[in-house]
């Protein structure tokens, strides 16, 4: 028996390695997966330790003691001082708490601070010009910080390890340095100094500045030739009064347990997505053992007549599908693994990060997971097609061989009954969920939980049922179809005539197509959604405050002037206006119920305002004697007038009683009006100008806004790179909707890329199940072909046909998955967002016809080759009798 | 190229040296080995020979449905040895049809959609003059009550009936039919042959007919004899006794020969 399973197997090999190559997609995709999460954890574990370049031992300021609780125990200078003289140690370093900023000229950066060592194993950045710090008055910057603040060898910068530019130490620059591991690539760079530099640094800091007693977060320390870390770790140890020393590797260990957590968390997720693939590929899977099985029926029938029992007939199917999903599996284990090396190859050859290893290394999950599971997807597969085998009648071989199709066949009531009660249970997850979700905000978690399983669930069914609808689907879109002259009749009456068949086949791709949409519709929703709210938050596009460092003088007219034109002269820039804002106090209302509170005040040229705001509905109502209410302020407790001035002070520092405040006593009243939404209140240039007469000192409070309209809001990515470029070295915040549309949209972008290439793995299973059930159908229909050809179709109405026959297919797996693709999106974006927006249901028909078009001209493309050999039928074979 | 006349009668079909081998070699067969021979129009003619003899081959090359080795193989005035496929598509679209041992209806479609095929395949559209064609040959062939059934609804004549009518609906020239009663019981087969005989006699179609059973060819005008991939024969107004005779003596003809 077992030689004829594998005469059969080579007899149908191609049909075979056309559905293994589903199973090892599949099971590459598991394989690559623990390879990349591993490679995670390892990539990690390099960054982590990077900090500590080629040190032996590092000792670290907080560290977990002999009952696991996290300890931090301060390093200083002393401690470090004292390692170097423990026996075997060859020279220690430290890492420093401390950062800040350099300052050049008018430029000023934030930067981190390293320190060099004798020893070059102790040295993070790499000196790539001039030299490292030898002097206590020297400093090596990172390359990229002294371009921006155009400093170069031999200049004096200003450099602190506060942040406060007051405690700076001037410095000259002895060289330049980059960072090849990558350990600041999350900040702006070192600076690297001398450890007496350093201390310099430190020293510079007030006296009672509470950094200084925090100085250095590790130290790292090198052991002379011969040395072994354990033991020189514990002499390290003893000097430090218990506190740890570790190698590079115990310290990045003990930090990354909680890191492999996160890591694990990330490959279930991913490997969910294999799963589905997975899924998918045991729908191919089944559905070629199926028609391998009507294609041998005959054969089958007369193993039954010369003695074959049952069994025997079904263990064959069984160890076809073992050996197949075997070899495929193997296949796909090497596939996975190789994609990822393949991956590292090109990371290492662009110079992305030293932290990436250069090799896989590879964990026995990526092994036996994918190879258990592939086999098992592909044997349980073969299940259903196997009892199929069993039921052939030895009578069979003695009839003449012409399959009239499974049409008659009925749908199992198991399935029905299962199918229905998991659409009925899931429908009803759903209904409560989005009941839930509009109550209050403590019942959304619920509400999402309870719509994720109703989701699913419901999913779960349509698939189950699909052998029931999607037959029905597949006729009426047929019907349709048909009209479209011979090759379409023909096409559209050959998916019908075995509907489970292309029903299988639809379903598979109705997967993939259906969470593709989902998340593109949920994510153009999502998107719309919170614009909307964002439109509502941020009533400006951008908005530029410039802070005023102590003593510095406010921007001349000139240079508001030269910003202006710098800002217009961007690509993108609708309009930008200039204001200037203060803080002020606020007080309304009167007597005892006068209230009085600290604000933002705004003032603008009201003409030029109106420019650069997107709702214009509020345009020119702001008047010399009128203020525009902050986003905060309640105009119901407001009244119908307010007063806005400059506290002045006692020389003591304490507040004039109100009554005294000359600013309040020489107000002008104010009429409130609506704002447009804006953190402060908006006055005219005038009515600030009146305020901040009273104040002596206003001019020194008093700071820069810039208010700017690009042209699209949606696509200024590169408008607000260059607006950042026009303010770097200046203290500047820039917030708005750009901004915020910007960061959210990005993340949904990827978000989305990543999950859609993620389903893109179960797709193009699913189109190889297309192609396998085309070419499949092909062989069987090989007379009716040549009849065809003999009854005068030509060869191109022949290959026409096909292929209308496979876009049809995947037509209708596509156009059914989109449908519910956007159901369920509709669904899910009114349960996250029902309780507190509106969902701006946004379907982006572009995404669509992109599915729709890559779906049918996936399914053309699968044609081709069955369709080649088709057109190949000699007429001759229809007169043939077998 | 002078297209061949015999005796004043017209000469829908002819064959001029037409000759096939299959393999190469050692392995050569000559399926068909230099065969004269004229089907006059309007006749119904059967192609009788032990099995082997080529005559399907004979029946192929005749039709267009494979290429000859070398001769000629006329339809009218039309050369079919020297056509291209899509040629050859348009040829058998429109002037010849098919008749098949084992029917070969598609499952998928009707009787009425079987038979209407051709005509869907050319994107002819279905005229009112089509439909009442259809109704006579439906009348004549006894389907009118099964149009509208699928193939696996019929009888074994049934479908060969239907198939008989996809062959004429185009009205084609010339009909040839390979063994059409092979697959069939007696009585459905002398149905299918009697309906063959009045689509000549009637409706003036030219019929060429393999077949080895005697009793078959017996309701032919004209029987052609072929032995060896020759033509060995000729009888007309055949009998089924006549054809025996025929038979008999073409296997002495064989055992003296060899
Ligand atoms: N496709 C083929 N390849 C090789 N030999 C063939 C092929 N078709 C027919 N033959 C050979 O050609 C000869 C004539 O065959 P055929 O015309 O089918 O005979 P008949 O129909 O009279 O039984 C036979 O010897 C047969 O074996
Ligand atoms: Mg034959």
């Amino acid at each position: 028996m077992l030689s004829i399973t594998f005469f059969q197997m080579r007899k149908n090999i191609g049909r075979l390695a056309a559905a293994g190559v589903a199973i090892l997609i599949g099971t590459a995709f598991v394989a690559a997966t623990f390879v990349a999460g591993q490679l995670l954890v390892a990539t990690t574990e390099n960054q982590m330790t990077a900090p500590f370049a080629d040190a032996d031992l590092v000792v670290p300021a907080s560290y977990q003691d002999a009952e696991d609780m996290w300890q931090y125990n301060a390093l200083d200078e002393a401690d470090r001082a004292a390692l170097a003289d423990v026996e075997g140690v060859k020279a220690v370093n430290a890492q420093p708490s401390l950062g800040g900023s350099a300052t050049f000229g008018d430029k000023i950066e934030y930067t981190s601070v390293t320190i060099t060592n004798d020893d070059p194993r102790l040295v993070v950045p790499r000196v790539d010009s001039g030299a490292a710090p030898a002097t206590a008055s020297e400093v090596a910057l990172d390359t990229r910080t002294a371009e921006r603040m155009g400093a170069g060898v031999g200049d004096s910068v200003a450099l602190n390890v506060s942040g406060e530019p007051d405690d700076s130490v001037t410095m000259t620059v002895s060289g330049l340095t980059s960072d090849p591991a990558g350990v600041f690539a999350a900040t702006s760079g070192s600076a690297l100094v001398s450890s007496e530099g350093y201390l310099a640094l430190v020293e510079a800091m007030p006296a009672d500045s509470e950094l200084r007693e925090d100085i250095y977060q590790t130290l790292t320390v090198t052991l002379d030739d011969g040395v072994i870390p354990t033991v020189a770790a514990e002499q390290v140890s003893t000097v430090l009064d218990g506190q740890p020393a570790l190698t590079p590797t115990q310290y990045a260990e003990r930090q990354l347990g909680s890191l492999t957590g996160e890591a694990n968390i990330l490959t279930t997720i991913v490997l969910m997505f294999a799963a589905i693939a997975l899924f998918v590929a045991g729908l191919v899977i089944s559905n070629t053992f199926q028609v391998l099985v009507a294609q041998r029926a005959h054969t089958l029938a007369l193993l039954r007549c010369v003695g074959a029992n049952k069994r025997q007939i079904r263990n064959s199917v069984l160890v076809e599908a073992f050996v197949l999903g075997v070899a495929a599996s193997v296949a796909g284990i090497i596939a996975g693994i190789g994609l990822i090396q393949g991956v590292l190859m090109v990371l290492s050859s662009m110079e992305v990060s030293s932290a990436i290893p250069t090799t896989v290394s590879i964990p026995a999950t990526a092994v036996w997971v994918p190879l258990v599971v592939g086999t098992a997807v592909t044997v349980i597969a073969a299940l259903v097609p196997a009892r199929i085998a069993t039921k052939v009648s030895p009578l069979a071989a003695l009839r003449p061989q012409e399959g009239a199709g499974d049409s008659g066949k009925k749908v199992g009531i198991g399935r029905l009954i299962v199918s229905g009660l998991l659409l009925v249970s899931g429908g009803a997850l759903l209904a409560g969920g989005l009941m839930m979700s509009g109550a209050d905000d403590s019942s959304l978690e619920i509400a999402v939980v309870l719509g994720i399983l109703g989701g699913a669930l419901t999913f779960v069914g349509l698939i189950t049922s699909s052998m029931l609808w999607m037959p029905r689907v597949v006729s009426s879109v047929g019907k349709l179809f048909s009209s479209l002259g011979a090759p379409a009749k023909l096409a559209s009456a050959n998916t019908m005539r075995n509907p489970r068949r292309t029903a299988a086949t639809s379903t598979a791709l109705f997967i993939g197509v259906t969470l593709v949409a989902m998340l593109s519709v949920g994510a153009a929703t999502t998107r719309a959604t919170l614009n909307n709210a964002l439109d509502e938050q941020y009533p400006l596009d951008i908005t530029v405050e410039q802070y005023l460092r102590e003593g510095q003088a406010p921007a001349s007219d000139s240079q508001v002037d030269s910003t202006l034109q710098q800002i217009r002269a961007i690509d993108g820039v609708n309009e930008i206006v200039h204001g200037r804002t203060a803080y002020v106090s606020t007080t309304y209302g009167s007597g005892t119920s006068l209230v009085e509170s600290w604000d933002s005040l705004i003032a603008v040229d009201p003409a030029n305002f109106d420019t650069v705001l997107r709702d214009t509905s509020l345009a020119g109502s702001l008047t010399d004697d009128r203020v525009l209410l902050s986003r905060w302020a309640n105009a119901n407790d407001i009244g119908d007038s307010m007063k806005l001035f400059r506290i002045s002070y006692n020389d003591d520092g304490t507040e004039l009683p109100l009554e005294e405040q000359p600013g309040y006593l020489n107000a002008v009243e104010l009429t409130p009006v609506a704002g447009i939404g804006t953190d402060a209140y908006v006055v005219t240039n005038d009515t600030f100008d009146k305020i901040l007469a009273t104040d002596p000192q206003a001019s020194d409070v008093v700071q820069d806004m810039y208010f700017i309209k690009v042209d699209d809001v949606n696509g200024a990515g590169d408008t607000v790179a260059e607006i950042r470029e026009v303010f770097s070295g200046t203290d500047t915040y820039i917030t708005g909707a750009v901004l915020e549309r910007e960061m959210f949209q990005q993340a949904i972008d990827v978000m989305l890329l990543v999950l859609v290439g993620l389903l893109g793995v179960a797709v193009l299973i699913a189109l190889i199940g297309v192609a396998n059930t085309l070419s499949l159908s092909v062989i069987e229909r090989r007379r009716e072909s040549a009849t065809l050809r003999a009854v005068g179709m030509s060869r191109r109405q022949l290959k026409r046909s096909l292929g209308m026959e496979g876009m049809l297919i995947a037509g209708i797996g596509a156009l059914v998955g989109v449908v519910v693709g956007a159901l369920y999106a509709w669904l899910g974006t009114q349960l996250l967002f029902g309780g507190f927006a509106t969902p701006d249901f946004t379907v982006r028909f572009l995404d669509i016809a992109l599915i729709m078009v890559v779906s049918i001209g996936a399914g053309l493309l699968a044609s081709i080759a069955p369709a080649r050999g088709a057109a190949k039928t000699s007429p001759v074979a229809a007169l043939a009798v077998e | 190229m002078s297209v061949p006349q015999a005796n004043g009668i017209n000469v829908a079909v002819s064959a001029r040296g037409l000759t096939k081998h299959y393999g190469h070699g050692e392995s050569t067969v000559k399926a068909l080995d230099g065969v004269d021979v004229d089907f006059a129009a309007g006749q119904f003619t059967a192609i009788m020979g032990p099995s082997g003899s080529g005559k399907s081959t004979l029946m192929h090359l005749l039709a267009g449905l494979d290429s000859a080795s070398s001769g000629h193989a006329y339809l009218g005035s039309t050369e079919v040895t020297a056509l291209n496929d899509d040629q050859l598509t348009m040829l058998r679209r429109d002037r010849v049809g098919f008749v098949f041992q084992s029917f070969n209806l598609l499952p998928m479609f009707d009787a009425e959609q079987n038979i209407f095929l051709p005509l869907t395949l050319a994107n002819k559209k279905i005229t009112a003059d089509d439909r009442a064609w259809l109704h006579q040959l439906a009348e004549t062939l006894g389907l009118t009550q099964r149009l509208s059934h699928r193939p696996s609804e019929l009888s074994g004549g049934q479908q060969q009936r239907v198939a008989i009518a996809r062959a004429l609906i185009s009205r084609p020239e010339v009909i040839f039919a390979d063994e059409p009663t092979g697959n069939l019981d007696s009585r459905s087969g002398a149905e299918v042959l009697n309906f063959l005989r009045t689509s000549a006699r009637e409706l003036g179609r030219t019929i060429i007919m393999v077949t080895h059973d005697p009793a078959a060819a017996a309701y032919a005008d004209r029987v052609v004899l072929i032995a060896d991939g020759r033509i060995a024969g000729d009888i007309a107004n055949p009998t089924p006794e006549s054809v025996l005779a025929g038979l008999d003596a073409l296997r002495t003809f064989d055992s003296t020969a060899a």
